[in-house]
């Protein structure tokens, strides 16, 4: 029994001593991230642009393909115990809240070429505290898809304004049908903000003051920006199922032909391309509203964790990521996302075809502000944007149903902003 | 039969029929829609009569099953589920054996105590292991250069610490039905302590132990939360797995359906042969002891 026991110490021993000595020699880092591709597809780029990167710098990179579902319980896990990951993709609004928890690492823009270097509103996405905490890799933004042969029919032109598409809205809904003119998404969409954050901001309203201290969307432009998505629904141009909908449920929508208007993303055009290439369709800018016009602006940062003893690799891996010919081959062959960088994005392709809109739409898109309680104000505005939704599905929807509903989350929202540090 | 016998008899079958309904719609709309196109099955809208959700596909096809591999490997983690629920049945099983035998047979002081104690872990809500056991395995790995985060092992001890509270009590239960003066006789007969248990005491428990088996099984098989955080590239398991369909853009619900089907299939045909030991191990062990 000793002997087995002083054997089991030994073999201990013995492995940590050969681990100690190998983990000087080798460089790797461990990369993890999104299924931003089918995985068939993105597994492939990865391991090109791995060997790449290693027959460069000498730096073997393994990475992993975490879910968004996983994807949180995973960078927390990672940053409470300094292990897991040395570089990580994070989506936008993800950057200030984990920066705020003191797990990423603080990074110097001019390493990465410089602050100007990123799409505007990106960049302060990777923001916290003024300081950057993540380096923008891939933006998304949301315009307006219609269907050419439908416009046609109802003898329409894509609408330059949100009057105007409530008008084009009409004209298509007596030409195909009550809710054929538009999909939106509604109870079941996690980004639902996103859909109704160009309509408040492009209505003159915000989400929260200046200084960050107080909620603001309660507010008439923000009442009125309400009343204006929900009536989609309430005046038959979406069908009363969209109250239902998530984004997929309003994309499908669209691409079926079910639909003539959508609002939707970059990747959808691969959709388009994949289940109905038969779709006559264009794309234009989000409309003008009261106030101008206004688009919003996601994506995805890669970070370094805080508590990586490889800083120095991870931040070669990153910029070998973000360098213009890997940018343009990761978003343009791969992911249908638009780069962060004005380098890649000055590439002829974004700016033709179906593509000048979004170019042009991110030129003036907005991000969330970038603060650490983000999570927490989403998941408010969007609780009582869903009851509301509810409230009009059941007939429970007053009057002043949307203005209360949105003072109650002003109120839930203004107690988030005091939790700010 | 007298007419209260036959309408007793009626509402008999039709409360079976109801609970066997809302078992299989679920299962039976899972079918209909691993051959539906993505597309058909998103953009069904309940307030248009051409595009309700309908049972039989308005085009079928086969190419969710064709591409069920493809954007995702589900093969892969396929193997990797059966890896590791295995691995968590053999070792939790043979563990709770042996601990529900000891539980069973031997009168030692803090035997109850342990008994409430290993019961106590299950009344702590998951998540709170969590990071705890992510903890566990770093610092295992940094002192010892010993990998267990995304590794068999690893995720096989986790699981058999899941398994084994339950799993010890009900066959503790099981072996409390089995007459004591059935060891003493094989101990007589000249057995060891060790060959009582495992030539006559483990043919008699089999029941019980095989319901431990399917049930350290299913637990691991089912599992969500843990293998969404210690798993990876080489250990990523079905559960976990089957939800990288749904990506932040897009929704393949008719690819997913179509991969619970073929993942299914084998655990199903499994269950069904084990189906008699499993109630028969079940029921013995709630009632027994």
């Amino acid at each position: 029994m000793r002997r087995c026991l002083r054997a089991i110490v030994m073999l201990a021993f013995l492995l940590s001593v050969l681990t100690s000595m190998t983990s000087g020699a080798v460089r790797e880092i461990t990369f993890w991230v999104m299924p931003n591709a089918p995985q068939d597809t993105h597994t492939a780029w990865l391991d090109s642009s791995i060997e790449e990167f290693r027959k460069e710098t000498g730096i073997t990179v393994h990475y992993e393909i975490v879910g968004w579902g996983d994807a949180w319980n995973r960078l927390v896990a990672a940053i409470t115990t300094g292990e897991g990951a040395d570089v990580v993709q994070i989506g936008t609004t993800w950057n200030p809240q984990l920066a705020a928890m003191k797990g990423l690492a603080r990074l110097d823009p001019a390493e990465y070429g410089s602050a100007g270097a990123f799409m505007p509103a990106n960049y302060e996405s990777a923001t916290y505290k003024g300081a950057a905490y993540g380096v923008p890799w891939f933006a998304e933004t949301r315009c307006l898809f219609y269907n050419t042969d439908h416009f046609t029919q109802a003898k329409v032109q894509p609408p330059g304004t949100y009057a105007e598409l409530v008008e084009v809205g009409k004209a298509l809904v007596k030409a195909r049908g009550a809710g054929t003119a538009i999909a939106i998404a509604g109870n079941q969409a996690w980004d639902l903000l996103h859909n109704w954050a160009i309509v408040l901001w492009a209505f003159g309203g915000d989400l929260v003051s200046p200084d960050f201290k107080k909620a603001t969307f309660n507010g008439p432009e923000g009442v009125a920006a309400m009343n204006w998505y929900v009536d989609l629904v309430r005046t038959g141009l979406a069908s009363k199922a969209c109250a239902e909908y998530n984004q997929p449920n309003a994309d499908a929508a669209f691409i079926n032909g079910n639909v003539s208007m959508a609002f939707m993303g970059p990747w959808n055009v691969a959709d388009i391309m994949h289940d109905n290439p038969s779709l006559k369709y264009d794309i234009v800018e989000p409309p003008v509203g009261p106030k101008g016009r206004a688009a919003f602006s996601g994506g995805s940062n890669l970070a370094i964790l805080a508590a990586s003893r490889k800083q120095a690799d991870a931040k070669a891996w990153i910029k070998f990521l973000i360098r213009k010919d890997t940018l343009i081959s990761y978003t343009k062959d791969l992911t249908h996302m638009l780069p962060a960088t004005k380098e890649a994005f000055a590439d002829p392709f974004f700016s033709t075809g179906v593509n000048r809109a979004f170019k042009a739409a991110l030129e003036y898109a907005t991000a969330y502000p970038p603060l650490g309680v983000w999570g927490s104000i989403e998941n408010d505005i969007t609780g009582e944007f869903k009851a509301i939704f509810t409230d009009y599905v059941t007939g429970q929807l007053g009057p002043n149903g949307v203005q209360q509903h949105l003072n109650t989350a002003a109120q839930r929202v203004d107690v988030s902003l005091k939790n700010e540090r | 039969m007298r007419p209260r016998r036959v309408v007793q008899r009626i509402l008999l079958y039709l409360a079976v029929g109801l609970v066997v309904t809302v078992v299989l719609v679920p299962y039976a709309w899972m079918i209909s829609g691993s051959f539906k196109e993505t597309l058909e099955l998103q953009s069904s809208d309940v307030t248009v009569a051409g595009l309700r959700p309908t049972w039989i596909p308005r085009r079928p096809t086969l190419r969710n099953y064709r591409e069920v591999n493809t954007s995702v490997p589900m093969l892969a983690y396929f193997r990797h589920s059966i890896l590791i629920s295995l691995g968590t049945m053999a070792v939790a099983t043979v563990l709770a054996l042996m601990a529900a035998y000891a539980l069973s047979r031997f009168n030692f002081r803090g035997r109850e105590i342990y008994t409430v104690s290993v019961l106590a872990t299950q009344m702590l809500p998951g998540i709170l292991f969590l990071i705890p056991y992510y903890l566990v395995f770093t610092t295992i790995s940094r002192r010892t250069g010993v990998p267990l985060r995304d590794t068999y092992w690893g995720m096989i001890f986790t699981y058999t610490s899941f398994a084994l509270p339950f799993s010890i009590v009900m066959l503790r239960s099981y072996m409390n039905g089995i007459p004591l003066e059935i060891d003493e006789q094989a101990m007589i007969d000249g057995c060891t302590r060790t060959r009582a248990l495992w030539t006559v005491i483990v043919p008699l428990a089999t029941p019980g132990i095989a319901a431990v088996a399917i049930y350290a099984f299913i637990m691991a098989w089912n599992e969500v939360l843990f293998a969404s955080v210690l798993t990876g590239r080489v250990t990523r398991t079905v559960s976990v797995g089957i939800m990288d369909y749904v990506t932040a853009t897009s929704s393949n619900w008719g690819g997913m359906m179509a991969a619970c089907i073929v993942t299914g299939i084998p655990v199903l045909i499994l269950f069904t042969a084990m189906q008699r030991y499993i109630v028969e191990g079940l029921v013995a062990g709630a009632t027994k002891g």
